[in-house]
């Protein structure tokens, strides 16, 4: 094995993307380091306005122009700093090497193409065409379960449910061979017998080599799908970790609230444990540590310092106090 | 039974809504139509929750809009402590619209963005109550103590409050005719995982204290087990099941419930899905299947299945199955 197959497919290291608006500075993302392996499922969860989509569209240098910047970080995938390539040689990066899914299949759609054309379309820009073409969508419609795949290659995107819509672009997305594929919230629309089909999917497609980032608040999709968490509050990574080791034994206290916090099927009680307060203000966050308006454990150090990120084992937490390794909040 | 002597006070029989498709070719023949609800029959005791579970389409919210008399039904009544709902003029039927208020899941679409909280709040008990002045002004504040909002709130507008905020406000004005039943369509869907807990256990403490009945409406199914006495599941406009909300879990016996239960996603990593999920999609309700609704998506269909459609039959106390293998095959 060679030092660069060791290497993670994906770092990224302090990455910071701001958006420099009328009202002040929103910081999206805010020194944030992650590491995505080759065949690994990791899973980015936080709340609305915690800064998911704008790691992903970061990866991908498509934050928003002009009042979204990247302000610093390193974003390397196999050795490369993408941050440092120009935009034609990102687009060729975008195109081949990391592929995107998003919430909504039809903005992303073109909806006056059938699905075959679009679907042939990117199997041919990224010249994976060997044979017939028609042949390859098919293969390539059959490989994500589109039933009677040979006719409804036809159909435009409108004639597909949602869940066969998210189906078609997970065709396009892998249509590539990409190494990296970013879902942001694939399934919130969908229902959740058809999001457990998508789930299925997602399993065999990472069978090979392909490294996923999965966005989603739901915190049963990351146990259910993912190997290790990313959980994200006010711009920042506040805990990551296998996912056996953060839902069973987390050791930031938001991480320990907001799973303390999720109805669980078959567990009924009393009341639900319940974080107290808002999320945020993404122009004026909390000095300090940024949970410290709503922890129980706060103190005065938790309200003057940020905590830095520390490891213990194969957790990563950003707590003055973290937990010790028990879900101990009680309600 | 000692539960059969108390009088419901929400009783749905037979409630089916079509919507006929506008354009009929053929005008000898029956127009086309939506089946959204297939005679569906339920009750909800004073002080009780029932919930209403089903997929996206499954007919939740037409039931929601029929029992709030947003829509007509095309056959089956609805009664209210007795009276039937559907008939009602005049004064029982301005009654019966401040006896029975409801939220739905995106609060700031129902609110006029002119609107002070004072008048949101206490428009209702105005135009119910005949509410002026200091009266109506206390009124408003303790509104808004109940649902956890300080008081001095009552001159903002709802834009300059958060989407868990606005939500509250959703419920004190649903509160401010005192009411006896509130319809929940999907009540926290639209909020933050960390605000859906607060927004949720405000809901049990008011109906704690209120003495409320909540039909609540929601596609995640641990929310309405969490907060449900009796709960109903719902498949393309049919009741296919119906049982305690302990039971669901425990005991559930429809091929759809069972289907249903396991695809949602558990958040814990010791208890993964080993049932590989169902398969296809629900067929559409302009053309629902013969037979049993469920059975071209069910792993235990027989052939009977597709001819015969399945009676809802009482397999326990307060536990009703529509399967032609209840009792039968499907083991406990
Ligand atoms: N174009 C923009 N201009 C200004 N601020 C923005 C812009 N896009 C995003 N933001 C802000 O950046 C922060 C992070 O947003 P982001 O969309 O990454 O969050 P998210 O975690 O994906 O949320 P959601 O769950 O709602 O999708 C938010 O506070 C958001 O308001
Ligand atoms: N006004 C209408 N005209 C025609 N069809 C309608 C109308 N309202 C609802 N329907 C149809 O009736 C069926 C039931 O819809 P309904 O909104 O009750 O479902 P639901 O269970 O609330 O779904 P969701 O979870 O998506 O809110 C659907 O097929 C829907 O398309
Ligand atoms: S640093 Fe302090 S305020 Fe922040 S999570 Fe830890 S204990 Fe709570
Ligand atoms: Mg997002
Ligand atoms: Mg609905």
């Amino acid at each position: 094995m060679t030092a660069a197959e060791r290497a993670p497919l994906l770092q990224v290291r302090d990455l910071r993307t701001y958006f420099y608006t009328r009202a002040g500075v929103v910081k999206a993302v805010d020194g944030v380091d992650f590491a995505v392996q080759r065949g690994e499922i990791v899973g980015l969860v936080g709340e609305s306005g915690s800064g998911k989509s704008n790691v992903c569209l970061s990866i991908l240098n498509l934050v928003p122009k002009p009042a979204g910047r990247i302000v610093s970080g390193e974003i390397v995938l196999e050795g490369t700093n993408l941050l440092g390539l120009s935009e034609r040689a990102m687009r060729t990066v975008r195109g081949r090497d990391v592929a995107m899914i998003l919430q909504d299949p039809l903005s992303s759609l073109n909806p006056v193409f059938t699905v075959g054309d679009q679907v042939g379309e990117a199997l041919r820009v990224h010249g994976r065409v060997s044979g017939d073409l028609r042949e390859r969508v098919i293969g390539a419609l059959q490989k994500v379960h589109i039933p009677g795949a040979s006719t409804r290659l036809r159909d435009y995107p409108h004639q597909f449910s949602g869940g066969m819509r998210q189906r078609v672009m997970a065709a396009i997305a892998i249509s590539c061979a990409p190494k990296l594929l970013l879902a942001d919230e694939p399934t919130t629309a969908l229902d959740v017998t058809i999001q457990a089909q998508f789930l299925q999917l997602m399993r065999e497609l990472r069978e090979g080599d392909l490294g996923i980032l999965y966005v989603t608040h739901d915190l049963g999709v990351v146990a259910q799908l993912c190997d290790r968490v990313l959980v994200m509050y006010a711009g920042q990574i506040v805990e990551s970790g296998t996912v056996e080791q953060v839902f069973h034994a987390p050791r930031h206290p938001y991480t320990a609230a907001l799973i303390s916090s999720v109805p669980v099927l078959g567990a009924k009680r009393r009341r639900l444990y319940q974080i107290e307060g808002q999320p945020p203000n993404p122009l004026a966050p909390p000095a300090g540590c940024r949970f410290h308006p709503r922890c129980p454990q706060a103190d005065d150090q938790c309200r003057a310092a940020m905590p830095e990120p520390a490891t213990d084992g194969n957790v990563t937490y950003r707590c003055w106090h973290p937990l010790n390794g028990r879900l101990s909040v009680t309600p | 039974m000692t539960q059969t002597a108390i009088t419901p006070l929400l009783e749905v029989n037979q409630l089916t809504k079509r919507f006929p498709l506008r354009r009929s070719l053929a005008l000898w023949r029956e127009p086309p139509a939506v089946r959204a609800v297939e005679q569906v029959s339920f009750q909800i005791n004073e002080g009780a929750t029932y919930g209403l579970v089903g997929e996206s389409g499954s007919g939740k919210s037409t039931i929601a809009r029929l029992v709030l008399l947003l829509e007509k039904p095309t056959a089956g009544e609805v009664r209210f402590a007795g009276e039937s709902i559907f008939p009602m003029r005049g004064r029982p039927l301005r009654a019966y619209r401040s006896r029975v208020q409801a939220v739905f899941q995106d609060p700031s679409s129902s609110f006029s963005p002119r609107m002070r909280v004072s008048e949101i709040l206490g428009e209702l008990p105005m135009l119910h109550q005949g509410l002026r002045g200091q009266a109506r002004r206390e009124r408003v504040s303790g509104l808004l103590e109940l649902v956890g909002l300080p008081p001095a709130y009552a001159g903002r507008f709802p834009h300059e409050f958060s989407g868990g905020q606005r939500q509250r406000l959703a419920i004190a004005r649903a509160i401010s005719t005192n009411p006896r039943m509130l319809v929940l369509d999907e009540p926290v869907s639209a909020l933050d995982v960390s605000i859906r807990a607060q927004v949720l256990n405000l809901l049990a403490d008011l109906q704690q204290q209120l003495g409320l009945s909540y039909l609540l409406i929601a596609h995640d199914l641990a929310i309405v087990q969490q907060v449900s006495d009796m709960i109903g599941v719902l498949y393309l406009g049919h009741l296919v099941e119906e049982c305690p909300s302990e039971e669901l879990t425990a005991q559930p016996l429809h091929p759809y419930t069972r289907a249903l239960l396991s695809a949602v996603p558990v958040p814990d990593p010791a208890r993964r899905a080993k049932a590989l999920p169902l398969q296809g999609e629900i067929p559409s309700a302009l053309d629902p299947p013969p037979g049993c609704v469920f059975h071209t998506r069910c792993p235990l269909a027989l052939p009977r299945c597709a001819a015969e459609e399945p009676p809802l039959i009482t397999v326990a106390p307060h536990h009703q199955v529509a399967c032609h293998l209840v009792p039968g095959q499907v083991s406990p």
